[in-house]
């Protein structure tokens, strides 16, 4: 029986943003992203109430996944967020932060919305065109002749998310292997049109962060009953492969929920075990070496299979067809009756036996020179593991970026402190012709961008929890913390460490008034910025936080709907 | 009739609700609404009619005054929000003018022969105006400022239209793609045919993509399919396509039927030779693409991998069925439902993150790609960019019907000889759409021009027939400004005073026959005058005030609200509420909207 229900009126709110409860949920949220945020975070549990998985993080995807947010805003923020790390890998924590905070300043100094996001769109013009500049001064290209940007983009990616729990030896090895992976991953010597390899990740839990490590080609799970003695059988490759993408476990299940009407005389499940036999002895007889299925296998054909001494790999799954196919070049089969085309045929060039723990792997070596690699990662439980693989793969996404566009960041706030000074000195002269033609008053102007550039320094600020100061210095406005334990002589550095400490670099705490100047640009220095970050995903986080911002400074009225 | 009182004073107060969430949202300087639901769904939006919408009104007048809006609103795609502060300053204005009469109150036949009257101001009074004033004023405007439009007059309509309707920063990004949508698919032939075509297919022509900023929407020639290749090979020129709507697998899928199956010897082996015919004679065929609304069975994979050709599955069927309609398509006739076309070529693109597959077609097809950081916000582009097609449908039609009647008025002068319309002639004659309907009048720049304008004239109408009406809808119509520079009320003033002091200097320009004054009463919002205006349909705005007064009409109109158990008859006259033929009693004093009402039934 249906029932009609009497639909209830929406729920408004007028003035969201002046609603007292609505900003202390922004505050709490603004206050979770950033005392998760750079690599003294702290990290993050989540469980729910009855139990069940808990989640240890500080990362922004995993945290705003499984956080559920009851405000419609808050809801919008983090959607957000998260559509942009699922695009760009990184940064994520950054554009919440600084959005967060741009909108509660906004609200601080009482600034009309429209007069806001005029300025701010402005603004963040001008941040992109500094940025894209070859005059930026936080801007370094990479070096592509050698790995030691991309170790350091890699290292950053990894030092920021404390829950991989990583000493400091650990985190080189396993940003020296992302470099490796992302390199292995980059096809060479292929003519024409050439398209990226991937890179397979397996984990192994209960095992030393340093037995992580790299392998070119594939591996597999050692199919049952394979000794190494069968491979040595084989002898030298290389060998001919078949890859079927239809199960063959014999069972006609595919024709759906029907019922059978079966002539007398007739065995369906035997006729296709004869054909499969059929579908085994041809494959014999074209010399196949390594037999290979995405789903089941019969067991029967496997024994047949096994006698003749091909090596078969069933349940290789969706995930492993396409690598599969790329490193062998053969082509996935899907009928069963007509015999196997010859160019659907592929090769391998050996096999290999691996152990790691408790897993038996099978490395297959690629035949020709293909872009795909194995990286197996392990850690000592399943949560650090978990971490630690999604931050590989958020990492080797961000090596990849830097292909379209070679450059990266300085990391640890340098970016942040130099931009703000940049936007401040720049605005500092040209406001009453700027806010004239953005048609804004001048005084909105420039709380605006002092509202824009404290959200900045806000960013910059939140990397440090330890309760110490952060400085800027006056002359390259990079990043400082003092450095009170430090019992070595060593010259300290700045936060991305491009800097060194002189005694005549005059130091002021960051978010305190100090006369504007324009950063100088630092040349001819034989340092190495130890932290990168993603150029991309920086400037991608920061023009759709100010967008974000602006929208959500724009809502006048919620309505929600009840029913 | 004490009754008929309170329906007035209803009126004004569900009006004046509905007034306060829409005043939000006015003009550029306005904000947006966030709309949720308990499902997780968020919409941003500032266009009227889906605000209103989401609301779930209850109040009977209150859904009234909906249904007329949303049937202007489909006529013009323009002009809800003023909608409804037009209609509640007019009830506003009535309810006062009982006071200022000392009347106390109006009757109930009283309203509705003032009711009648004002239908009667719109049908005469107002189309004077608008003809006879405010069209020769704006083809005066734009003819004087048309080297301040040579930018496209296109460009200030879409922006005029959009400035209300998206946040600030997004304004000049979205104008941008837009008008360079525009012109790609129109290749500069801009016809009524084309603007409506655009309208129609709207939705098949844009790709919404999330997680980048609105600035970087783009436009992509051909026609984006949001799936990738399942085989892609690359290959140059003029491509076969084949267009499938089945599958190539067993047919036996229809669920829940009890279909029994008879397996008989060799079925294996019949089967595979069935689908092996069946791609043997798709061979024949010879095409190089097929495109598939269904997901094929592995084997015809297989088969398009080993032949070259590239496969497309999942593609929307109503994506298929337009290519089919744009395409001089040749359908099969032996297997069904399969069609055979020509492509031009076939590529694949990138778009935020995904592969998409893109086909191009003769007809050079291009596809709007719309980009927003999340999923409400998108949704708020996509609908303004289809609502700038429909206003600008609106226009080009009523331009089209304007000329045919001016043409058939042109022949009917011709035989009395008359000298002075070889201007208007020639005026015609022009094939560019765009600049004969700014040479036509048939643009205003936007805020409150016309309002400022037909609240002049209304007033100083010499011989009108109703000077009752026309002062109360003059009035009324003021209010579209107030609210539009209702954060900066001394703006409101200077403008309208400058406006009249040039009004009355043109009027004399006039009859002194002497040089015309500059016209520099260019509306911009950000009081720099140096930007160009944008501009607004007159005819959009006309509609808009017939509309509200036919609504207005209908609302003075109802004597009575009753609430009834039995659900209505739904026959030719839906709104006929006096005809039910049970009283159940009056309804009590109606609350504003955010309170519980009963629902008639």
């Amino acid at each position: 029986m249906s029932r009609i229900c009497k639909k209830k009126p929406a729920v408004c709110t007028d003035e969201p943003l002046s609603n007292s409860g609505i900003c202390q949920k922004i505050a709490l949220m603004r206050n979770i992203l950033s005392t998760a945020y750079g690599p003294t975070g702290r990290l993050k549990q989540i469980h729910n109430n009855v139990g069940g998985h808990v989640l240890t993080t500080s990362t922004s995807t995993a945290l705003l996944k499984r956080v559920d947010m009851s405000e419609p805003l808050l809801k919008l923020i983090s959607t957000s967020v998260q559509h942009h790390t699922a695009r760009y890998s990184d940064c994520g924590l950054f554009m919440g932060i600084f959005m967060l905070r741009l909108i509660e300043n906004t609200q601080k100094y009482n600034l009309r919305t429209v007069a806001a996001a005029k300025s701010y769109k402005r603004l963040v013009e001008e941040c992109n065109m500094y940025l894209k500049g070859d005059s930026c001064g936080c801007k370094v290209s990479v070096d592509f002749s050698s790995c030691d940007s991309l170790v350091a983009l890699a290292h950053s990616m990894i030092t920021s998310k404390p829950a991989c729990m990583l000493n400091s030896r650990e985190t080189q090895h396993i940003s020296s292997l992302i470099a490796q992976a992302f390199l292995y991953s980059i096809p060479c010597n292929s003519p024409g049109v050439s398209c990226f390899g991937s890179t397979v990740t397996i984990g192994i839990e209960g095992q030393s962060v340093s037995d992580s490590s790299v392998f070119p080609g594939l591996l597999v799970d050692v199919p049952e009953m394979l000794q190494p003695a069968d491979l040595k059988r084989l002898g030298s490759g290389p060998f001919k492969v078949v890859l079927f993408n239809v199960s063959l476990s014999g069972d006609i299940s595919e024709v759906g929920d029907v019922t059978l009407e079966i002539h007398t005389g007739v065995d369906p499940e035997l006729d296709h075990l004869q054909q499969l036999l059929k579908l085994g002895e041809h494959v014999v007889k074209d010399k196949v070496n390594l037999f290979a299925c995405q789903k089941v296998v019969h067991p029967v054909l496997q024994h047949y299979l096994r006698e003749h001494g091909v090596v078969v790999i069933e349940r290789l799954g969706l995930a492993l067809m396409e690598p599969f196919i790329q490193i062998t070049g053969a082509q996935a089969v899907a009928s069963l009756c007509s015999p196997v085309p010859a160019e659907a045929y592929g090769l391998v060039r050996g096999f290999c036996f691996h152990s790691c723990g408790s897993r038996q792997l099978l490395q297959l070596l690629p035949s020709k020179d293909s872009a795909i690699s194995t990286m197996i990662l392990c850690h000592r439980n399943e949560t650090m593991l978990e971490e630690l693989k999604m931050t590989c793969q958020r990492a080797e996404h961000v090596l990849r970026l830097t292909l379209r566009e070679p450059y990266a960041l300085l990391g640890g706030g340098c970016t942040e402190t130099l931009l703000a000074t940049h936007i401040t000195h720049m605005n500092q002269s040209t406001a009453t012709t700027t806010a004239a033609a953005l048609g804004v008053s001048h005084s909105e102007f420039l709380m605006a961008v002092e509202a824009f550039c404290s959200s900045l320094h806000a960013v910059a600020l939140s990397l440090e929890h330890d309760g110490q100061d952060c400085l800027i210095d006056l002359t390259y406005a990079h990043r400082w913390v003092p450095d009170i334990y430090s019992q070595t002589s060593a010259k300290q550095t700045c936060g991305c460490g491009l800097v060194e400490d002189r005694s005549d670099l005059e130091k002021t705490p960051l978010n305190t008034a100090c006369h504007t100047f324009s950063p100088v640009f630092l040349k001819n220095t034989n340092n190495q910025p130890r932290i990168l970050d993603s150029f991309s995903a920086k400037l991608n986080a920061l023009n759709v936080a100010v967008e974000m911002a602006n929208f959500v400074l724009d809502v006048k009225y919620i309505i929600k709907d009840i029913n | 009739m004490p009754e008929e009182c309170v329906s007035l004073q209803a009126s004004v107060s569900v009006l004046g609700a509905l007034e306060r969430v829409v005043r939000r949202c006015v003009g550029p300087d306005g904000g947006s609404v966030l709309f949720t639901r308990d499902t997780g769904e968020t919409l941003i939006t500032r266009h009227g009619q889906r605000i209103l919408c989401t609301l779930h009104l209850e109040h009977p007048m209150a859904r009234m005054v909906l249904d007329c809006m949303c049937a202007h609103a489909k006529a013009t795609g323009d002009g809800t929000k003023s909608f409804i502060l037009l209609l509640a300053a007019l009830l506003r204005g009535i309810q006062n003018s009982a006071h200022m009469n000392r009347k106390g109150s109006w009757t109930g036949s009283g309203l509705q022969n003032l009711a009648n009257r004002l239908l009667a101001v719109s049908r005469k009074e107002l189309d004077d105006a608008i003809i006879h004033k405010i069209t020769p004023y704006a083809s005066l405007y734009c003819s004087r400022h048309s080297y301040k439009l040579k930018g496209g007059i296109l460009d200030l309509l879409i922006g005029g239209y959009i400035s209300g309707r998206v946040a600030i920063g997004q304004a000049d990004i979205l104008k941008r793609v837009l008008c360079e949508f525009y012109h790609k698919v129109s290749q500069d032939q801009d016809t009524v045919e084309t603007i409506s075509f655009i309208h129609s297919h709207f939705s098949l022509l844009h790709t919404p993509v999330t997680g980048l900023p609105v600035g970087s929407s783009e436009v992509v020639e051909g026609l984006v399919v949001t799936h990738d290749w399942s085989v892609w090979t690359e290959r140059q020129g003029p491509l076969k396509a084949l267009i499938l709507y089945e599958s190539f697998g067993p047919s036996s899928v229809a669920a829940g039927d009890n279909i029994s199956i008879c397996v008989q010897q060799d079925w294996l082996h019949r089967k595979e030779s069935i689908m092996q015919q069946k791609l043997e004679s798709l061979l024949d065929l010879q095409v190089h693409v097929v495109l598939s609304s269904m997901k094929q069975p592995e084997s015809v994979v297989q088969w398009a991998r080993l032949n070259h050709i590239a496969l497309l599955e999942f593609v929307d069927s109503a994506q298929l069925d337009f290519l089919f309609n744009i395409s001089a398509a040749e359908t099969l006739s032996h297997p069904p439902l399969q069609h055979l076309l020509m492509l031009k070529y076939c590529r694949r693109v990138q778009l935020g993150g995904h592969r998409y597959a893109c086909l191009g077609t003769f007809l050079r097809i291009h596809t709007l790609v719309l980009c927003a950081p999340a999923p409400g916000l998108l949704d708020q582009i996509v609908c303004v960019s289809q609502g700038v097609f429909a206003m600008m449908q609106h226009l080009s039609q009523k331009y089209e019907s304007f000329k045919k009647q001016f043409q058939s008025s042109i022949q009917v002068a011709d035989q009395s000889q008359s000298p002075s319309l070889d201007q208007s002639q020639s005026m015609l004659s022009t094939q560019d759409l765009w600049g004969g309907i700014m040479r036509a009048g048939g643009v205003l720049p936007v805020g409150g021009m016309f309002e400022f304008l037909l609240h002049h004239f209304l007033l100083n109408e010499r011989n009108c027939g109703d000077p009752e009406c026309c002062r109360l809808l003059a009035e009324a119509l003021l209010c579209v400004p107030r609210t539009l520079y209702s954060h900066n009320q001394r703006c409101f003033l200077n403008i309208q005073t400058c406006f009249l002091s040039h009004l009355k200097q043109l009027d004399r320009a006039k009859l002194g026959g002497s040089e015309l004054p500059e016209l520099k009463f260019g509306l911009g919002f950000s009081e720099s005058s140096e930007l160009a205006p944008c501009l607004e349909s007159v005819s959009g705005k006309h509609q808009l005030v017939v509309s509200v007064l036919q609504c207005l009409h209908r609302l003075l109109c109802v004597g009575a609200i009753l609430h009834t158990r039995s659900p209505l008859r739904t026959g030719p006259q839906t709104h006929s509420e006096e005809d039910e033929e049970e009283e159940e009693g009056m309804q009590e004093n109606p609350e504003p909207l955010q309170e519980q009402m009963r629902k008639p039934y």
